[in-house]
C-alpha cells in the first residue's frame, strides 16, 4: 500500500489517494464521514485487486471544496482522476456519499464503470422513510448514528483514544460540512432519474441496522436500476465497511470476479 | 454612553417540565405549546414596553429575527421594527437584525430597510447577522457549507443596491438579477449604520475592523466571559492601524434592577431562571451544524453564539452564582451601577443592549426595573466615553422635517 497525491490539472490541488494490491483496478469512493486511512476492508479487497482509494475534494487531506457546486462536478473530478491515472474502465465500490458519486459516474459515463457495488446509497429522498438526520447530531458524537451499535464508534473511528479529541471533533465537522455541501437539508440529489441510464451490471448492498438511509431505500434503487440486485448485510450501520469489513469486501469482491 | 432597550421575545408560557420532557426550544420544538391568544397579548406588551423604554430616554429599541423557536417570537423583524417606526418619534429603531443570507434575493432586506429608515424619518440601524445555526441551517435550510460565502455576497449586493444610484445587472453564485433598482432609498447617507451581531466567530472581528462597523456582542454568558471576544475586535482595530473607538463595539447584558436586593432575588430572579432553564435549552445537534462555524473559529475554542455546549452554564446557579459571574448585572440601583461601570470599562464599549426583559418577566415588573434602570443608573453612566465620535448610531430628519402620525383615536367596541 502507498499514499499518493495526483494533480489532475496544472495549477489545480493535488488529490490524496492510497493505492495498493494488484489485479483489475478498482475505484473505491468513501462514505460521508471520510476514509480512515487504509481499512481493513480496502486492505482485504487488494488481496484480490488494485484498489485506488482517493479522499474527496474536501474530505481528509483533499482539499478544492469550494471548486466543486454538484454532483455533475464531482463525477467530472473522477473521470479526470481515472484520465490522470491512466485508467480507461474500473470496477466502482461507492458507499454511502461515495454511492451516489459512483452512480452519477456510471450513469453519465457508463462506458468507464465496468462493474458496480453500491453500499448504503444516499441521494434518494421519500418522505415515507425519513431516517434520522447526519447532520442534527449532537457534535461532540456527531458520527455515533452512522452505526449499528454507537459504542463501536470509540473503537472505529477515535482508534483507542489515540486521536486529540479537538483534532478529531474539527476534522468530523470538516468531513460532514463536505457531505453536507452536497446533501443538505435533506440528501435529494436527483440521481433517482439518472439511475436508469446505469450499465454496468451492479449490486446494492444495505445495512440492517442503518439508521440513516433505512434498508427500506435499497428497493426503490434497485427498481431503478435496470438488472440490479441487492443484499442486505446484518449487524451493521451506515458505515458498513467498518462494522463488518469483511462482509464488506467479500461481497464486493465477489461481485466484481462475477463474469460479466 | 449610549443605552438601547432590547427584548428577545420570548414565549413566556412553557411547562415546568418543558426542560425534562421536551428535548429543544428550537427547530422541533412543539408548536402546541403556543396558544395564539396569548400570543395576542403577549406581543402588545412587548411592543409597549419597547415604547415605554423609548419615553424613557433609552437611545435605541431593539428588535431581531429567529425562526421556529419559542426564544424568541420574532420571525420577522421588519415587521416589529415598522410598527415601532409609526409610533415612536426620536428613538433609533435597532434591528439586529434581518439574517440576510436568508433573503432570496436579498434585495427584499435593502427594501425593506430602506422602507423603515424612510418611515422613520433616518432612524433605522441595520443589522446584519448570519443567524444561528438553528434558524439558518435547519429551520431555514441553508447549506451550511455555503452560507457564509452565501452572506457575503448577500452583503456585498445590499450595499451597493443602496449606494449604486444607477440599475445595475448582478451576476453573483448565489443571486443573479439582470435589474437591480431597489425603491424606496434610505434616508441616511450612504446608508444607516450597520452593526453586525457576532457570538463566537473570529472573523467578524476583520469583517467589522476593516469595514468600519459596529461588532455587536451577544452572549447570555455575560460580561465577565466576554472579554476575550471583546478584546479580540479591539486587538484586530489595533492591529489594523485603526484607532479605537467605543462606540464601534456594543454587548448585550441581562439587567434586573429593584428596590433592594432582596427583591431582585425573590421577584427578579425566577425570570431569569425561566429563561436559562427554558428559553436556552437547545439540543446540541442543532446548535451547530456541521460547515456552520470555520475550522479556524472552532480551532480557536470559542462557542457558538447562542446554544452549544455554553447555553446551559447558568443552569442551576444561584442568584449570587449568576451575579458573582457575570450572568446577570442586579441589585439596587447603586450596585447596577457600579457593576455597568465595571462592564462597559472593562469591556470597552460605547453602546449596550439592555435586557431588562428577561424570560416569562410579567410587563409590570418590567416597566419598574425599566424605570428604574433609566432614572437611577442610566445618568450616572452617560458620561463615559465623552470625547469620542459616536459614528453608529442612526443620523435622523431634523425636527422640522418629520412627520406627525394621525393618533389612535377610536376606542376599541366593546
Amino acid at each position: 500500500m502507498e499514499q499518493l497525491t495526483i494533480t489532475l490539472r496544472p495549477g489545480s490541488v493535488p488529490v490524496h489517494f492510497f493505492r495498493g494490491g494488484a489485479g483489475e483496478p478498482v475505484l473505491y469512493l468513501h462514505h460521508l464521514a471520510g476514509l480512515q486511512g487504509w481499512e481493513p476492508a480496502i486492505d482485504e479487497l487488494a488481496t484480490r485487486f488494485e484498489v485506488f482509494a482517493p479522499y474527496h475534494p474536501g474530505w481528509g487531506p483533499s482539499q478544492g471544496l469550494e471548486d466543486l457546486d454538484s454532483g455533475l462536478d464531482l463525477v467530472l473530478h473522477y473521470v479526470d482522476f481515472l484520465d490522470a491515472l491512466g485508467l480507461d474502465r474500473v470496477h466502482v465500490v461507492g458507499h454511502s456519499i461515495g454511492a451516489w458519486i459512483a452512480a452519477e459516474l456510471a450513469a453519465i459515463r457508463p462506458d468507464r464503470v465496468n462493474r458496480l457495488a453500491l453500499f448504503t446509497p444516499i441521494g434518494i429522498w421519500d418522505d415515507a422513510i425519513r431516517g434520522e438526520d447526519p447532520f442534527a447530531q449532537n457534535p461532540l458524537r456527531a458520527t455515533e448514528v452512522l452505526f449499528a451499535d454507537p459504542a463501536r464508534r470509540e473503537n472505529l473511528i477515535l482508534r483507542d483514544g489515540t486521536v486529540d479529541p479537538l483534532e478529531n471533533y474539527v476534522q468530523e465537522m470538516k468531513d460532514l460540512k463536505a457531505a453536507a455541501k452536497f446533501l443538505w437539508p435533506i440528501p435529494d440529489t436527483g440521481v433517482i432519474k439518472r439511475l436508469p441510464r446505469i450499465k454496468a451490471p451492479t449490486i446494492l448492498v444495505g445495512a440492517s441496522g442503518d439508521r440513516v438511509v433505512p434498508p427500506a431505500y435499497i428497493p426503490i434503487w434497485k427498481a431503478n436500476i435496470p438488472g440490479s440486485e441487492a443484499k442486505t448485510v446484518l449487524d451493521a450501520g451506515h458505515l458498513v465497511n467498518l462494522e463488518q469489513p469483511s462482509r464488506f469486501a467479500t461481497i464486493a469482491g465477489s461481485w466484481f470476479l462475477r463474469p460479466n | 454612553m449610549k443605552f438601547h432597550w432590547f427584548n428577545l421575545m420570548p414565549y413566556p408560557y412553557l411547562p415546568d417540565d418543558f426542560r425534562q420532557n421536551h428535548r429543544s426550544v428550537w427547530v422541533d420544538v412543539d408548536s402546541r405549546l403556543y396558544d395564539p391568544v396569548k400570543g395576542h397579548r403577549i406581543y402588545h406588551d412587548y411592543l409597549d414596553l419597547l415604547e415605554f423604554a423609548a419615553e424613557l430616554g433609552f437611545d435605541g429599541i431593539g428588535v431581531n429575527e429567529h425562526h421556529a423557536n419559542a426564544y424568541g417570537l420574532m420571525p420577522s423583524p421588519a415587521l416589529m421594527a415598522a410598527t415601532l417606526a409609526r409610533r415612536t418619534r426620536d428613538v433609533s429603531i435597532v434591528l439586529l437584525g434581518m439574517s440576510i443570507a436568508l433573503y432570496n434575493p436579498p434585495t427584499r432586506v435593502a427594501e425593506e430597510m430602506a422602507m423603515l429608515d424612510v418611515i422613520s424619518g433616518g432612524r433605522l440601524i441595520a443589522g446584519f447577522p448570519v443567524g444561528t445555526s438553528m434558524d439558518t441551517n435547519y429551520a431555514f435550510g441553508a447549506n451550511p457549507a455555503t452560507l457564509r460565502e452565501r452572506y457575503q455576497e448577500n452583503h456585498d449586493l445590499i450595499i451597493r443596491a443602496w449606494t449604486d444610484p444607477d440599475v445595475f445587472p448582478w451576476n453573483g453564485k448565489f443571486n443573479k438579477l439582470r435589474y437591480v433598482n431597489i425603491w424606496p432609498r434610505p434616508i441616511q447617507k450612504p446608508h444607516p449604520p450597520i452593526w453586525i451581531p457576532g457570538g463566537g466567530s473570529i472573523e467578524t472581528w476583520d469583517f467589522c475592523a476593516e469595514r468600519g462597523y459596529n461588532y455587536s456582542y451577544l452572549s447570555f454568558s455575560g460580561f465577565k466571559r466576554a472579554a476575550q471576544l471583546m478584546n479580540g475586535f479591539h486587538d484586530r482595530v489595533a492591529e489594523l492601524g485603526l484607532p479605537f473607538n467605543p462606540y464601534q463595539a456594543s454587548f448585550a447584558q441581562q439587567i434586573i434592577v429593584a428596590e433592594s436586593e432582596a427583591e431582585a432575588e425573590e421577584s427578579y430572579f425566577p425570570h431569569a431562571k425561566y429563561f436559562f432553564e427554558r428559553c436556552l435549552h437547545i439540543y446540541p445537534g442543532f446548535a451547530d451544524a456541521p460547515g456552520y462555524r470555520t475550522e479556524a473559529t472552532i480551532l480557536a475554542g470559542l462557542k457558538a453564539q447562542v446554544g452549544g455546549v455554553s447555553s446551559g452554564g447558568a443552569v442551576g446557579k444561584s442568584f449570587r452564582q449568576c451575579v458573582d459571574e457575570g450572568f446577570l448585572i442586579a441589585g439596587t440601583p447603586d450596585q447596577v451601577t457600579e457593576q455597568m461601570e465595571h462592564l462597559i470599562t472593562s469591556l470597552r464599549v460605547g453602546h449596550v443592549f439592555c435586557l431588562l426583559h428577561i424570560g416569562d418577566m410579567p410587563r409590570e415588573k418590567c416597566e419598574k426595573s425599566t424605570r428604574l434602570f433609566a432614572e437611577k443608573v442610566m445618568p450616572r453612566l452617560r458620561h463615559l466615553w465623552q470625547g469620542y465620535e459616536d459614528r453608529w448610531s442612526p443620523k435622523p430628519l431634523p425636527a422640522q422635517l418629520m412627520a406627525e402620525p394621525r393618533p389612535i383615536r377610536q376606542p376599541v367596541q366593546a
